[in-house]
């Protein structure tokens, strides 16, 4: 009796299980180094690790500068930050692919958060967090004001000369606007 | 080949004569400011350079193949206000000739206007390796895109009763087409939202663009969405030059 009994209560409580709670993040990747611009790409992989199956879990990317006053938005980075991951059996795992971009320099952390699904969401069961993939983007700027200055103030003049040489150049020889 | 004699005087007109090299002007001096934010402004700096070169190489197609449309939308309506349709007319060029002449000067504007976009693009992608691959892109999508445009101008301009009423049709007409570019993200997705970009000549053409200047993708991994530019470039070529002019009167076939 007290062997059924306690049978009971462990079906119970795994039944009652948050989704987190049986479900483990890894990340491919533990550090980038990337120059601005560039894009890189790693996995995260999402073990089932309870006894039942798991199912409508949201894996969903973010990003965030490491030094204050730098600012990110995630959207720039990826344009794909959200994939419904396929239930997964007990024991099984599914695999997440992710590209991204370095679309500013510095530090930042790059993290996937597996979300319990629209019920598990709405019981408030806790998120499965990866470890963060840390990026350091190297900013590689060729441009600057003395480089773009001469053609952005050249090319408009020098149009402007020819227009003026040629009104004028018509004005002498008396011809009249066509 | 009265097309070329045609073309000649069209050309000289508007180059030497008339409002081709201000129109240039302006058009630099936008392309000035655009390069000039994007290179020092720390709110655009942000911007990935490529994505700094394709901006800039999108802003050169819309406004250089709009110059090209609206020196096109004069074509014969401007020639019916100034009353010197009649004598055109009355050539012995034949009229798909005419309309040919008038086609190809108003094509030159955007020549001309991308001429002068390639110091632009060499400066913001030279540090990238951007410059070549814009410049070629830019070269054949902005001149699908152009004659695609002056196609359309010409035909309107041929039907137009006045000059007003037809460049008001092309202006309304590249609104419509360059509306969708604002659309939001979420609007662009799914089959219709993508439905509609690759059926529009401008957003498939920008589309282009991007995916090969800021992607990175091949130049044949997504020629289909050349398809409704090259579509479209064709018909209204084959419409200015065979069809419309066939309905050209002096007095013009709308209201106004």
């Amino acid at each position: 009796m007290t062997r059924l009994l306690a049978c009971t209560v462990t079906i119970a409580v795994l039944a009652a299980s948050p989704a987190s709670a049986s479900v483990d993040l890894t990340i491919s990747r533990s550090h980038v180094a990337t120059q601005l611009g560039d894009t890189f790409a790693f996995a995260t992989t999402i073990a089932n690790t309870g006894h039942t199956p798991v199912s409508g879990l949201v894996a969903h990317l973010n990003v965030v500068s490491l030094t204050a006053g730098v600012y990110v938005d995630p959207e720039d980075w990826s344009s794909e930050r959200t994939q419904y991951v396929d239930p997964i059996r007990p024991g099984g795992a599914a695999t997440q692919r992710w590209k991204v971009k370095a679309v500013n320099g510095g530090d930042f952390a790059v993290y996937v958060v597996a979300l319990p699904g629209r019920g598990g969401v709405a019981a408030g069961r806790p998120l499965a967090v990866s470890p963060p993939l840390a990026v350091h983007a190297t900013e590689h700027r060729t441009l600057d004001t003395a480089g773009a200055l001469p053609v952005v103030l050249l090319v408009p003049a020098l149009l402007a000369v020819l227009w003026l040489w040629l009104t004028m150049r018509r004005r002498r020889l008396g011809l009249s606007r066509a | 080949m009265a097309w070329r004699v045609v073309a000649r005087q069209e050309l000289r007109d508007l180059w030497l004569a008339g409002r081709g090299l201000p129109l240039m002007l302006a058009f630099t001096v936008l392309l000035s400011a655009t390069t000039y934010l994007t290179a020092t402004n720390q709110s655009l700096n942000f911007l990935e350079q490529h994505e700094a070169v394709s901006l800039t190489l999108q802003v050169a197609v819309a406004v250089g193949a709009l110059l090209a449309l609206l020196v096109a939308a004069d074509a014969f309506s401007g020639e019916r206000e100034r009353g010197t349709l009649e004598s055109l007319l009355l050539s012995p060029a034949r009229r798909s000739e005419l309309a040919l002449g008038k086609l190809l000067a108003a094509l030159s504007t955007w020549l001309a206007a991308f001429a002068l976009a390639c110091p632009y693009l060499w400066v913001l992608g030279h540090g990238v390796g951007a410059t070549a691959d814009a410049v070629v892109v830019g070269a054949v999508v902005g001149t699908v895109i152009a004659v695609a445009l002056t196609g359309l101008g010409t035909v309107v301009s041929a039907l137009a009763r006045s000059n007003r009423l037809s460049l008001s049709v092309c202006l309304l007409v590249l609104l419509a087409l360059f509306a969708p570019t604002q659309f939001p993200t979420g609007a662009k997705e799914g089959w219709f939202g993508e439905l509609l970009q690759r059926v529009n000549p401008i957003t498939a053409g920008n589309h282009y663009i991007g995916n090969v200047l800021v992607d990175g993708h091949g130049w044949s991994r997504d020629a289909a969405w050349l398809l409704s530019p090259l579509a479209a470039a064709v018909l209204f070529a084959f419409l200015a030059v065979a069809a419309a002019p066939r309905f050209l009167t002096l007095r013009g076939s709308g209201p106004g």
